[in-house]
């Protein structure tokens, strides 16, 4: 028993340590590597973030990037999309300002095993509270991005071997053409066109957009279906809509997620239409 | 149920404290209580899969009971009936949609049955219950458990067995027990009587294997995965490989300690699985420190029921071959297992050729030690792609991808930072050997039990499934 009090002892000595740490020297990054520690911060940061991007990993593409003259929160969330982004805003009561929604990956809806996680586990009501327990402030994981300076995932700079880049692209291609269940669509749909009616009543400004992916796919019926549903959503509530028609042809390594200097041009062109929109709806946007 | 989730904790919780009440209802009924619970451990997930458990601890219960009570006469016949059931409910379970699947591609066929077949679910834990079946059938049979006539009724032997081959600590995936050495165990135990400093290290250092090592590593080895680890650079791909090794021994090993340590708490000893692996320098070393109880359990009702070694040398080959290929297919129901096995089974032959009876006597060596680690890690890689054509483009990607720069980012550091501490584990029992080392550790393990508490609050990964699961 005393080996056991002995344990019990030192281990809360350092988790007091490493809570006093994380409360008086936190380590000051925008580099969140996981869908969990993008939405913790999301949740828990004390920042009032006034534009959100909600998206998949395609809008992993403006990681770094200077889209806005003040700080903007981009929550994309690989493997999934922009349905989860929105619920987790629904979920937090964080309502921002401008929300910025990629249409994508629409189709992917909600991953109910990460809201599961953030938000119904016995422990979510302490995260606020008790640092450590933020997946962002993982030991190890802190302890590295004090070795090495934190770099946000940035898009690939050449493709992979010819091999891979066209078994990737074959079975984009193949994923795109595909289309599913339009009832589910339209249930999806529906939940998310309530969840924005709740979040514009508490002031947000809606904007969607598309990000490029390969040319083959531009008229791909999974992305034709879904700019539809949402060109025609847009016209009625009057949201504005980015298209990327008009922004030329993007190499990707996958077929859909862009590379470096392509990525960094659609950055340019997507600046210039945030530009355009605030202009024109004179907002603070710009 | 996972050991790693809430639901567990407070199911854990209630258990406990009901098993241990000054009650003399309780105190008589403990292994009722266990039994109980241990089945809604089991159906917690899927309920109708306790039904196949149910009906395999009752025949069991059945044949075991006949072979206790028939004397010498048809005794024979009756283990061989009770051990071919075990061994058809695992083959139907485990093996039938693979070999449906087989017959279909091989004969272009499509039938009901053959449909029917393979869409029959894989219950959890089949292969460790059931052999633990076989296992009560062949040691009533040798002798090995001896009950006490006037005690033993045929409820009191349903109680045991269904105690035996439920228990929820092994029951998902291991230690598999054997019968002779469980049910002497069984009796009333007493909270006073709990080791709590072995509970306590055994948890913890399962917990931290598993929720700390595993569960981050396995988010990183995601990579390997057709067709995406052909963008990997030749290093990149080595160091997945690397990780996947430290993962899989820290997720089979973590669970193991776990059940062991929950075994304690209910006063109950589990066997010993992993005695350091990874310092083995020659597969017969490997194959007595990993999965142990599965090797062990091999050795004792397979090779040594084959004959063993006493039929010449060429019959130990042979059936040193059998056992490692069977024991790859009981790990899962997929031709690459069998693979993995017969190479298993292959390095043993050419160890055993090479060194005859002086295997015993090598000593550890450092070649030894990479030469086996780098051959078992490659072979990991066949639990992983289990098809063998991914398999060997693995191999030619490490060599094809060369010119690929190499990433040394959070994932690499990462393998690198969570491979640490299984290092350490391993380096510390190499170490125990220095008597003045020894001596010095054990006034100071507490804070090495400290900082791996301190780790699962602060560092576990996302909460994954064990690998040994799927088996």
């Amino acid at each position: 028993m005393k080996k056991i009090t002995l344990i019990l002892i030192s281990c809360s000595i350092m988790t007091l340590t490493y809570l006093f740490f994380l409360v008086f020297l936190p380590l000051k990054t925008n580099v969140f590597y996981t869908n969990d520690e993008r939405t913790e911060e999301y949740i828990y940061s004390k920042k009032e973030f006034q534009i959100v991007l909600v998206g998949s990993s395609l809008s992993g593409a403006f990681e770094g990037r200077h889209l806005f003259n003040q700080p903007y929160f981009n929550l994309y969330l690989p493997y999934t999309g922009c349905c989860t982004g929105i619920e987790i805003i629904r979920l937090a009561h964080k309502y921002p300002k401008y929300l910025f929604i990629e249409v994508n990956h629409f189709d992917r809806g909600i991953d109910s095993s990460l809201i599961g996680e953030i938000f119904n586990s016995p422990l979510s009501g302490f995260k606020g509270k008790v640092a450590f327990l933020q997946k962002k402030n993982k030991f190890f994981l802190n302890l590295i991005d004090r070795i090495k300076k934190p770099v946000a995932l940035k898009t690939n700079n050449q493709a992979p071997p010819q091999a891979l880049y066209k078994y990737l692209l074959a079975a984009t291609q193949k994923e795109w053409q595909s289309l599913p269940k339009a009832n589910n669509m339209q249930i999806q749909f529906s939940h998310m066109t309530s969840t924005l009616d709740y979040l514009a009543g508490k002031g947000t400004e809606i904007v969607f957009y598309e990000v490029p992916m390969d040319s083959s796919l531009n008229s791909s019926n999974l992305l034709v279906y879904q700019r539809r549903l949402f060109e025609k959503y847009a016209l009625k509530k009057g949201y504005p809509y980015i298209h990327t028609n008009q922004a030329g042809v993007f190499k990707t390594g996958d077929g859909v997620h862009m590379l470096e200097k392509d990525a960094e041009r659609f950055y340019l062109f997507f600046k210039t239409q945030i530009g355009n929109i605030a202009g024109k709806n004179h907002t603070p946007l710009e | 149920m996972l050991f790693n989730s809430f639901v567990f904790l407070f199911f854990l919780l209630i258990t406990f404290v009901i098993y241990y009440l000054p009650l003399n209802i309780v105190k008589r009924e403990q292994v009722v209580l266990l039994i109980f619970a241990s089945f809604v451990f089991y159906a917690y997930q899927k309920p109708i899969l306790l039904l196949l458990l149910l009906f395999s601890i009752l025949i069991n219960t059945i044949f075991s009971y006949s072979i206790f009570k028939k004397g010498q006469l048809r005794v024979k016949a009756i283990l061989l009936l009770g051990v071919l059931f075990n061994l058809l409910i695992l083959a139907f379970f485990k093996y039938g949609p693979l070999i449906a699947s087989t017959i279909a591609k091989e004969f272009s066929l499509k039938n009901g049955i053959l449909d029917f077949i393979l869409t029959i679910p894989l219950p959890i834990g089949i292969s460790f219950y059931t052999f633990e079946g076989i296992s009560l059938l062949l040691d009533l049979y040798s002798g090995k458990i001896i009950f006490n006539e006037e005690k033993s009724s045929f409820y009191t032997h349903l109680k045991r067995t269904a105690f035996f081959i439920s228990f929820f600590p092994h029951l998902i995936a291991g230690p598999i027990l054997k019968a002779r050495e469980f049910y002497p165990q069984i009796d009333s135990k007493r909270f006073d009587n709990i080791l709590w400093t072995e509970v306590v290290k055994k948890l913890v250092t399962g917990f931290f294997l598993k929720m700390v090592v595993a569960d981050n590593l396995s988010t990183i080895t995601d990579g390997i995965r057709y067709p995406y680890f052909q963008g990997f650079s030749s290093i990149n791909l080595l160091l997945l490989l690397f990780g996947y090794s430290m993962q899989i021994f820290a997720d089979f090993a973590g669970y193991s300690l776990i059940a062991i340590g929950l075994g304690l708490l209910f006063g109950y000893e589990l066997p010993k699985n992993f005695d350091f692996p990874y310092i083995a320098s020659t597969f017969s070393e490997f194959w007595r420190r990993w999965h142990i109880s599965l090797s062990t359990w091999l050795r004792d009702y397979l090779y040594i029921s084959l004959g063993g070694n006493r039929k010449g040398t060429f019959r130990t080959y042979i059936n040193l071959f059998i056992v490692m290929l069977l024991g790859g297919l009981w790990h899962g129901a997929s031709w690459s297992y069998a693979v993995w096995g017969s190479m298993h089974g292959l390095f043993l032959l050419i160890e055993r050729f090479l060194f005859k009876d002086k295997l015993s006597q090598q000593k550890r060596n450092f070649i030894g030690v990479v030469y086996v680690f780098s051959t078992v890690s490659i072979l990991w890689l066949l639990f992983k792609l289990t098809d063998f054509s991914y398999f060997l483009g693995y191999f030619k990607a490490i060599f094809d991808n060369i010119h690929i720069p190499v990433r040394f980012g959070i994932d690499q550091l990462s393998i690198l930072f969570y491979a640490l501490p299984v290092i350490f584990y391993h380096l510390v029992y190499l170490l125990k050997n220095n008597e003045s080392f020894r001596l010095w550790f054990l006034k100071v393990d507490y804070l090495g039990y400290a900082i791996m508490l301190f780790l699962i609050l602060v560092d576990s990964g996302t909460q994954g499934k064990f690998i040994y699961f799927q088996f």
